[in-house]
């Protein structure tokens, strides 16, 4: 490969607009040079490997972004605030295009001892709980997002609840995505470590302000001690026209019980890899996603659950609703180990098309390597039921409201999961506004 | 109100129905009666808009107008409506939610202003009086875990909120018990006026012992094969239906 050919790869282009300063911790900063040196020459992976099969990056690969904290004064809306779900009133951290807002975040009332703050600025002080579990969990093996977060990160999430701790409010954190004239990228890294009878609600959400193009490339990890529980909300409502690459990984210890509802609607294209390794026996872990595409937007999942001890359940309801020409991936994987004896591992991915001209792939996967477990995996692909459309139109309601209603119908079960209620109600708006953009979508066409 | 003229149709390349005629007036209750598959169910759901049936001829006309192209929501805010014999469940939406819904279209339609939520709510409570309901119903998920004589009374309660000029009710009897039954024939009874009618779908007499016909029509393979006053109710229950059938093959009249 010529030095020519080398400049024009993705990954060092993006490298070289980022300042070369790493971490003033001498672990981190040797992380983030092992990270850069992973990826440099590096192509972005193609349709012909196995895991990018349906979601091209070719146009991604084209663009080019600045790093978002060089934007010298974001286009803050003035209400940034109204994002702030009452729930989270006393305990939120705010990014402004992926840089920690300090006069938007707020951490007061939290227990003695907890920690909700900026990474940046906890790695900075040397926090040992942060410094020892940060790359612990994401691992980048042959995919190059998690080494570029790792390489260019600053700010971020780090949230520690410790021994016996219980914290009954969701703790949110809340990443706004301003509308600027220049392409962005951002790396928000996220560090949670949940010690031994911690009970915590996490909210992530990341909001586009605008229609423009921007590369938001999150990583979260997830550390949680035994008998720790944990509920895990993403929403992911980036700009139509952004990129969304995200990397989650979790590691739940013995007794401990995970939850994670991911809440895909916005980006061009969204690519969300999440990980979670149940490593010890009597773990629970939920990996529930809701997924909505229209227009040309696609949207794939690659999941991993990963059983490998004995006595673990885990749960996956995974339902994407198509629209427009928007396409939909699931990819799950569900491992149970030769020591998994007597896992219950229930696994189903629902796709719902509204159109004729979406798509849709399903592929749940299970590899059993023990042989006193209890494994179910499934996928359906159907329309709306025409016998539940007839019967709503035969008591008067249009064709608009009877797709709205069906719609909401079969996004429910996802949405009320999710224990926070201002959520929930953002997120029947969110099915609402889906179904009318979808229609006004197909009379433009 | 109702003219049914020679019709025709069929669902997936079957015939259905093979020339139906029928003349339903303001104030008639007319009994759809006949055995299994005979087509009386298709009939309500042609009649009701259902997009699976294809009428391949003849025609409705409803009101003077001809149904043929209009939608089924649109067949329900002219005064259509049809009380299903399976009824759907609807998970996310409350039947407050989906009743008021569906009324404030009618409304619109009447020109008047929707209902909100709280007028809707003393609206619906002689409603529920009807079918003797308690109102915890509103609350809950249109027909989500209802029993099969909930669901059916729920229909009627919606026939009731929706007031409709022309009732389809697509075998409401069955499954019930005679508590149940007596409790939705009762409301029907009330439903019943002088400015709007019922077709009533039913493979048995027993609901005809609450609610009197003025018309009785027996549908076999896909035609009416006898048309009579309440009495022919009670002879099908004597001789049963391979009577009318017997008899057809007797007037040399294929079947």
């Amino acid at each position: 490969m010529t030095d020519n050919a080398k400049e024009t790869l993705f990954l060092d282009r993006l490298l070289d607009r980022f300042d070369a300063a790493k971490s003033a911790h001498e672990k981190v900063a040797g992380l983030q040079s092992e990270a850069a040196r992973e990826i440099t020459g590096k192509e972005l992976p193609t349709t012909r490997h196995e895991e990018w099969k349906y979601c091209s990056l070719k146009s991604l690969n084209k663009e080019s972004f600045v790093p978002a904290a060089s934007i010298p004064s974001p286009n803050l809306p003035k209400d940034a605030i109204g994002y702030i779900y009452p729930e989270a009133e006393h305990h939120h951290l705010t990014f402004i295009n992926g840089v920690f807002s300090e006069a938007l975040s707020k951490t007061d009332r939290l227990p003695d001892g907890v920690i909700v703050a900026n990474l940046a600025d906890v790695l900075r002080d040397g926090n040992e709980i942060a410094i020892e579990n940060l790359g612990e969990l994401a691992k980048w093996e042959d995919d190059p997002f998690v080494p570029l977060n790792t390489a260019v990160f600053r700010d971020g999430a780090f949230i520690y609840v410790p021994k016996g701790v219980k914290i009954a409010d969701p703790i949110q954190l809340l990443f706004i995505n301003t509308e600027e004239a220049e392409q962005y990228v951002m790396a928000p890294r996220c560090l949670v470590v949940g010690d031994q009878f911690s009970e915590m609600t996490v909210v992530e959400d990341h909001i586009g302000m605008g229609s423009n193009v921007y590369f938001n490339c999150p990583v979260s990890e997830i550390k949680l001690a035994e008998n720790s529980h944990m509920t895990h909300v993403k929403l992911q409502r980036d700009s139509r026209q952004a990129y969304h690459i995200s990397r989650l990984a979790a590691d739940i210890s013995r007794d401990s019980d995970y939850k994670s509802y991911a809440v895909q609607l916005g980006s061009q294209l969204s690519r969300s890899d999440v990980k979670a390794v149940l490593t010890d026996e009597n773990t629970h872990a939920t990996l529930d996603g809701l997924v909505m595409v229209n227009g040309e937007q696609l949207s794939d999942t690659h999941s991993v659950m990963d059983h490998t001890m004995p006595n673990c359940t885990s749960h996956q309801l995974h339902k994407c609703i198509i629209d427009g020409n928007g396409t939909s991936v699931f990819n799950g994987k569900i491992f149970v180990r030769q020591d998994a004896q007597k896992t219950d591992a229930f696994q189903e991915n629902r796709n719902l098309q509204l159109s004729n001209s979406g798509t849709a792939y399903a592929k749940p996967q299970l590899e059993i390597f023990a042989d006193d477990v209890s494994c179910s995996h499934g996928a359906t692909i159907g329309q709306l039921n025409p016998e539940e459309v007839f019967y709503l139109k035969t008591r008067g309601l249009q064709d608009a409201q009877t797709r709205e209603i069906l719609t909401y119908g079969f996004a429910l079960d996802v949405i009320e999961s999710i224990p926070v209620a201002s959520i929930q109600k953002r997120l029947s708006k969110e099915v609402e506004k889906f179904t009318r953009e979808s229609k006004s979508i197909k009379e433009l066409a | 109100m109702l003219t049914i003229k020679n019709l025709h149709a069929e669902v997936e390349g079957n015939e259905i129905l093979k020339g139906i005629d029928l003349e339903i007036k303001a104030g008639e209750v007319h009994a759809i009666m006949g055995p299994n598959g005979s087509g009386k169910s298709t009939l309500a759901k042609i009649v009701a808009g259902h997009p699976s049936y294809e009428v391949t001829k003849g025609e409705i006309i409803y009101e003077g107008e001809d149904l043929a192209e209009m939608e089924p929501d649109e067949r329900a805010r002219r005064g259509i409506f049809m009380a299903f014999q399976y009824p759907v469940e609807i998970p996310g939406v409350s039947n407050s939610m989906l009743m008021r819904e569906a009324y404030n279209e009618i409304r619109k339609e009447k020109g008047l202003d929707p209902l909100d939520p709280l007028e809707f709510e003393d609206y619906i409570v002689d409603k529920l009086n009807l079918v003797e309901m308690d109102a915890k119903f509103l609350d809950r998920n249109v027909n989500a875990g209802f029993s099969g004589g909930e669901k059916k009374r729920n229909e009627i309660l919606q026939m009731a909120v929706l007031n409709p000029k022309l009732a389809l009710l697509d075998e409401t009897d069955s499954g019930l018990d005679i508590d149940a039954l007596r409790i939705v024939s009762g409301g029907i009874n009330k439903l019943a006026g002088k400015d709007n009618a019922i077709m009533l779908v039913t493979h048995y007499q027993r609901i005809l012992n609450y609610i009197t016909p003025d018309f009785v029509h027996v549908l076999v393979n896909g035609r009416i094969q006898k048309s009579g006053g309440k009495e022919l109710a009670l002879e099908l229950e004597e001789h049963g239906y391979e009577w009318v059938t017997a008899n057809t093959e007797v007037n040399g009249e294929a079947k």
